[in-house]
């Protein structure tokens, strides 16, 4: 049973909206994002086709690596995922109010489930 | 800062003494005399050895702010040295060239959140207010996204129309590559650019930072470059697995090129950081020791000058009696 998965991040949320499930080894996406990488050609990675930048790919990967280790080692693992930094956009002259600080990449990367099956 | 309001004190005290004015406010003499209910004067040295105090526990807390930026200086410069391989394959590959001509630039700067680490922010600033003269021109755009607290602080002063993002409360957790990573996702987002300029402080030394400046081509920008050859046109020479085409590999490469060389500047700008702190500190406390010895020597001359006008009273007082 494929399970349903929101995007992640608001700069997400922002730009694209859409769901992308993972299920069973293979990607069934609601819409496919034209990226520029993309172009008229069809063969874009599946991450890059649900709007992942290659940063956010490697993040996901390091952090599912990171949860497969053993006890000790986890949870010094896990004090290398903290993210914390306030962000504030300019417009005019003027700084919005900064965003709420992000919360650890971990819970961020948590809201995919990949099923491995083989 | 503390250290200059000291250094105006000190200032006080060489003058006060070349033309004592004891009707002028006690606070800027030394000498502050007190008439008794006796008529005996006698000349009070609590105010000098206040600032005897004062400066003692200043001199203190600058040792101990020394000892701290020291210890922790040690943990992030093994980090640093680490993290010099992670850029070095991508400057042997795509080269660095800040001579590139481009139109849209941003120019992001990094700078520290906490103060009292001597000039290391004023550099940086100056550095990017002139690449930003640099780079502008007709036609073209620049802007700034600033990381850290002293820079938006100094820039927003005069050029904050040109401030694209600012990003605070960097190293409140110590800095790992998924931070930092996430931030320079977020600045990708956000802003649209040809070339990015990344500046910051390299450690080369305890005592010696160089300011540097990185520069990112985005995937377009190194096709065009590319054309006209150098090291970017033997990019079609090499094997790249892990891509179908020429644009999406280089669109890879390019985000995780600035992720690393991010990773590095901020790695590097806190290590410089750290040894400019300590080497404020350590002058600091030199200048405090200084300031004491001065002290020292002034409230001696104020004890013994009032000892021997008690002298003095008791013996004329004694020889009028007699005499």
């Amino acid at each position: 049973m494929p399970s349903q998965s929101h995007h992640r991040g608001e700069s997400f949320r922002e730009r694209w909206g859409r769901r992308i499930s993972f299920g069973g080894g293979e990607l069934r996406s609601s819409v496919v994002m034209a990226s520029a990488a993309a172009g008229s050609s069809a063969a874009v990675p599946f991450w890059r086709a649900a709007g992942m930048t290659y940063i956010t790919y490697s993040n996901i990967c390091a952090s599912l690596v990171r949860s497969c280790l053993k006890e000790p080692y986890k949870t010094e693992a896990a004090t290398r995922e903290k993210v914390h930094f306030a962000i504030s956009k300019w417009a005019d002259g003027k700084p919005e109010k900064p965003t709420c600080t992000l919360r650890e990449a971990a819970k961020k990367t948590s809201s995919f489930q990949l099923k491995v099956t083989d | 800062m503390a250290m200059v309001a000291l250094r105006r004190e000190g200032r006080r005290f060489l003058l006060s003494p070349m033309s004592p004015n004891p009707a002028t406010a006690a606070r800027s003499a030394i000498l502050s005399e007190e008439f008794n209910p006796s008529g005996t004067r006698s000349i009070s040295t609590q105010v000098v050895r206040n600032r005897m105090k004062s400066v003692k526990n200043i001199q203190k807390i600058t040792k101990a702010m020394k000892m701290v930026a020291a210890s922790k200086l040690r943990a992030v410069q093994i980090r640093t040295e680490n993290s010099r391989g992670l850029w070095q394959p991508f400057t042997a590959l795509l080269g660095d060239v800040p001579s590139v001509d481009v139109k849209k630039n941003v120019i992001v700067t990094i700078t520290s959140d906490k103060g009292l680490c001597g000039g290391i922010n004023s550099t940086s600033v100056k550095i990017s207010k002139s690449l930003y003269k640099f780079t502008s021109g007709p036609e073209k755009e620049t802007k700034y996204v600033i990381l850290g607290e002293k820079g938006k602080v100094q820039m927003v002063r005069d050029s904050k129309n040109s401030i694209e993002m600012s990003i605070t409360e960097l190293q409140k957790n110590p800095l790992n590559y998924t931070q930092v990573s996430v931030l320079a996702d977020d600045i990708l987002k956000n802003v649209e650019y040809d070339a990015l300029r990344i500046i910051f402080n390299k450690f080369h030394s305890v005592v010696s930072f160089i300011p540097t400046v990185s520069t990112i081509l985005s995937p377009e920008v190194v096709e065009r470059e590319s054309e006209s050859g150098g090291k970017l046109g033997n990019l079609d020479s090499y094997e790249i697995e892990g891509g179908e085409t020429k644009a999406e590999v280089l669109q890879n490469l390019a985000e995780f090129q600035f992720s690393c060389v991010l990773f590095n500047a901020a790695l590097e700008n806190a290590c410089s950081e750290l040894g400019a702190r300590m080497s404020a500190m350590d002058s600091s406390s030199r200048n405090a020791g200084e300031m004491l010895d001065r002290l020292t020597l002034t409230y001696n001359r104020t004890r013994q000058a009032s000892i021997t006008t008690e002298l003095i009273e008791i013996i004329s007082g004694a020889s009028a009696l007699t005499g």
